[in-house]
């Protein structure tokens, strides 16, 4: 009975993943939902709600109910969004998907189409469904973002678009503003940093990046499909401590090499795990392995790029599968969210509590760690 | 919109940050040595699992997931039983019930409950299953999740002989102890249970034995009838209000009721508790002078008759923010279009909510967090479904509430935070 959750809560989900993609550029979001997904995505998966009445945004509830699910009327929903787009006057729709209209089949990019028709407002329709992740929901949106304002263009040297930077995955507590002012001082331009600090305007410059950053395993998605329609080319890391590293695997992307190289592993009295997101869990691992020459793999607890698997990691983790993994004794030390500490039965493994929203969601996202400054050295140095 | 004029036309809903609730996961968490597993995608689990860890009560419950294949198959059906199997082999403490729960799409997949239900309890003759739903899509049906909840709840109770008791249905909280209400109960030599006044589940099924319930909240009435027709307890609805007349009538019935029940006739007399009520509501009207008072349906069960009540001990209630009328406030609602056409009545919904028209009542005191962060108020009375505030002494303590907003100021967000609200 693998997806019998006892302890942990359900990850964020890919209906959040597509409402945060969208959350800062001025359009509606409309939950097809009744209630409950709403609330998932504004009450624990949007850290950036809470300011909602100085942000002004505007998500919503499409208030589905049973009738109109069994009658198939979605002409009720599209006449509710309609009014509101009316009065609100949105810079774009998006409606969401939820379980039920996945069930009931409904085509969310026929109605996306009508609700343009009457409203002469950009939409869009995504057929999310509540049963992936994230990551997922992330990549739909972004790309029809993508799809819809951006196109190819002369590139511009020394320029990239940052992919995957939700609170998701770097909270709110200005882990993009450090990452764009660790770009800005090492002379790196940046488009279009997708999905916080950027605007609509932003996004039809993206197709004039020299590369791509995915910070995150859903900018990994968004970077594939950039590098087909518009051949830009990507790396897929995320910046830690005073971000040198980072820096340098972009430079060497600008110069057409590959930063990766093999790391000497030479201290075997201890063994790393980290559990959470792939790719910012790939960097950690390089730096903590880099340092200390301490064996480090890692434990993905959402969606994976295969290429970017190292063999010992793990893949598909279900809350049985990282019971056992914290509990075999392989390991000395573990990284990961805080509620996974729970699951740690043995005296003998440290643990290190790293943050994640898309686990733990309001209960820790105050500490979600700045991951370029000392903050983050402090933690790497305390753990090696 | 003037409450003359005042309607509640179907929008999009606006979900500000100060929605919620109790939410199911906290209500069901009220029923001792109780479990719950919810059957779900996993994503409709994510709001009740965090407000069960917000609330304390992730260890009552768990979560199986199913996929896609598994729900347009029907095969989850198949894991249900094997789910409890293993929960129940790793749980520390075996629990008294378990409560099944579905989400929205479970509405649309013929889950054979029946054949479920005699095959675990086949399996585990000490546990009582019950199907539950976590389906919001019903909302404006006869059977909202709030009313199937209780109604689940209850049915475990079993029909027995009747005793000197009451039981009150619908509070969360447990009722103000210095409530007047204990008083009547003890003059007639009387025993009362409820919900959160049950201190394991032995004493939650005492109240099987109870001549009469007072019925505190919508959500239970579907259960006191079931309970007056299958347990033979006669039910007496009233829910909480802070208008003097009101529970100046409501006792006098409930002591009629009471005297049946206990074979004593008492006379309790009100009007000491009143006089003291009504001076209250006086002093604190002029306390508060001509401080706008804005009151949000999320404060109280009955907000309408609320503002009502203030009105008429003349506290200035400038705005109403609701979201519909229930049937039982429509007399209230008249009233005001009548006596107060040009208050001001909002939907907190609606979908121009986020537009904050609502910022020029700034200023007001605010009854109730969400009309609190609409329209950005310091000063909120934090009261959230009546906090078990009943009769006399509740309006005692409303009015105690509300100087202590007038005079001091607080930030809506960390109420927010501190509300653990469910949605």
């Amino acid at each position: 009975m693998s997806n019998l959750n006892i302890y942990l809560p359900p990850f964020t989900p890919d209906y959040s993943g597509c409402s945060s993609a969208l959350y800062e550029l001025g359009g509606m979001i409309i939950l097809h939902d009744a209630s409950g997904c709403t609330g998932n995505v504004l009450g624990y998966d949007e850290p950036r709600w809470e300011s909602a009445s100085t942000s002004r945004a505007m998500v919503f509830c499409s208030a589905y109910r049973h009738l109109e699910a069994v009658l198939g009327q979605d002409d009720k929903v599209i006449d509710r969004i309609v009014e509101a787009a009316n009065s609100l006057k949105p810079r774009f729709i998006a409606l969401v998907g939820s379980p039920v209209p996945m069930l009931v089949g409904t085509d969310y990019v026929g109605m996306a189409r009508e609700i343009e028709a009457r409203t002469s407002i950009a939409s869009f329709g995504f057929d999310t469904k509540g049963l992936e992740f994230y990551d997922n929901g992330y990549m739909k949106a972004t790309i029809a973002l993508l799809r819809r304002y951006a196109r190819k263009l002369p590139t511009v040297r020394r320029s990239i678009n940052l992919l995957g930077l939700t609170p998701i995955d770097f909270g709110y507590r200005g882990n993009d503003r450090a990452i764009l002012s660790l770009l800005e001082e090492n002379r790196i331009a940046v488009n279009c940093s997708f999905s916080m600090n950027f605007t609509l305007e932003e996004i039809g410059t993206a197709g004039q990046a020299e590369l791509n950053v995915a910070l995150s395993e859903a900018g990994v998605e968004v970077a594939l499909y950039m590098m087909k329609e518009f051949g830009i080319p990507f790396i897929s890391t995320v910046p830690y401590s005073d971000g040198k590293r980072f820096i340098e695997d972009i430079e060497n992307a600008f110069l057409g090499r590959t930063a990766e190289r093999e790391v000497e592993i030479y201290n075997f009295d201890r063994r790393f795990l980290i559990i959470g997101e792939q790719v910012s869990s790939n960097a950690l691992r390089r730096e903590i392995e880099i340092r200390s020459g301490i064996r480090t793999d890692v434990a993905i607890l959402f969606s994976h790029r295969p290429e970017l698997l190292r063999k010992g990691d793990y893949s598909f983790v279900q809350e049985k599968d990282i019971r056992n993994l914290v509990n075999s004794g392989m390991y000395t030390d573990v990284v990961a969210d805080p509620l996974i500490k729970q699951l740690i039965l043995r005296d003998d493994v440290a643990f290190h509590e790293n943050a994640s929203v898309a686990v733990s969601s309001k209960f820790h996202w105050d500490e979600v760690r700045t991951l370029v400054g000392q903050e983050m050295e402090d933690f790497i140095s305390e753990m090696v | 919109m003037k409450c003359s004029c005042a309607e509640f036309p179907r929008t999009l809903h606006y979900e500000s940050p100060a929605h919620g609730g109790w939410g199911l996961v906290r209500m069901a968490g009220l029923v001792p040595d109780v479990y719950m597993l919810f059957y779900t995608p996993a994503a409709c689990g994510r709001h009740s699992s965090l407000g069960a860890y917000q609330n304390g009560i992730k260890d009552k419950v768990s979560y199986l997931f199913l996929s896609e294949e598994e729900i347009v198959s029907g095969s989850y059906e198949k894991q249900l039983v094997p789910a409890v199997d293993e929960l129940l082999s790793a749980l520390p403490k075996r629990p008294r019930c378990l409560l099944f729960f579905g989400g929205c799409i479970d509405d649309f997949l013929s889950t054979d409950y029946d054949a479920l239900g005699s095959e675990l309890a086949q399996r585990y003759p000490d546990i009582k299953f019950r199907f539950c739903h976590m389906n919001p899509i019903q909302l404006d049906s006869k059977n909202p999740p709030g009313i199937t909840l209780f109604t689940n709840i209850y049915s475990m109770l079993e029909k027995r002989e009747k005793r000197r008791q009451i039981s009150f249905l619908g509070n969360n909280n447990v009722l103000d102890p210095e409530s007047e209400i204990y008083t009547l109960l003890k003059l007639h030599g009387i025993e009362y249970r409820s919900l959160p006044d049950s201190k394991d589940f032995d004493t939650f099924l005492e109240m099987g034995s109870s001549s009469l319930n007072l019925v505190l909240s919508p959500r239970c009435l579907q259960s006191a009838r079931k309970q007056q027709e299958e347990l033979g307890i006669p039910y007496m609805p009233f829910l909480p209000c802070y208008d003097p007349d009101l529970i100046e009538t409501f006792y006098r019935n409930f002591n009629e009721r009471l005297e049946m029940i206990s074979g004593r006739r008492i006379v309790f007399d009100t009007s000491e508790y009143r006089s003291r009520a009504e001076a209250e509501l006086r002093e604190t009207a002029e306390h508060l002078g001509s401080r706008r008072i804005a009151i949000d349906f999320q404060a109280t069960v009955r907000p309408v008759t609320l503002a009502r009540t203030l009105l008429r001990y003349g506290f200035n209630v400038s705005l109403l923010a609701v979201d519909a009328v229930s049937p039982f406030e429509k007399e209230s609602f008249e009233y005001l279009r009548e006596n107060y056409p040009e208050l001001e009545v909002v939907n907190p919904l609606h979908h121009d909510a986020p537009k904050y028209e609502y910022r020029c009542f700034g200023d007001s005191l605010c009854i109730g967090f969400d009309c609190g962060y609409m329209v950005g108020s310091e000063h909120i009375a934090d009261l959230q479904e009546d906090n078990g505030f009943f009769g006399f002494a509740g309006i005692t303590k409303l009015m105690a509430m509300l100087r202590e907003a007038h005079d001091n100021s607080s930030d809506v967000n960390s109420i927010i935070r501190e509300a653990k609200l469910v949605i």
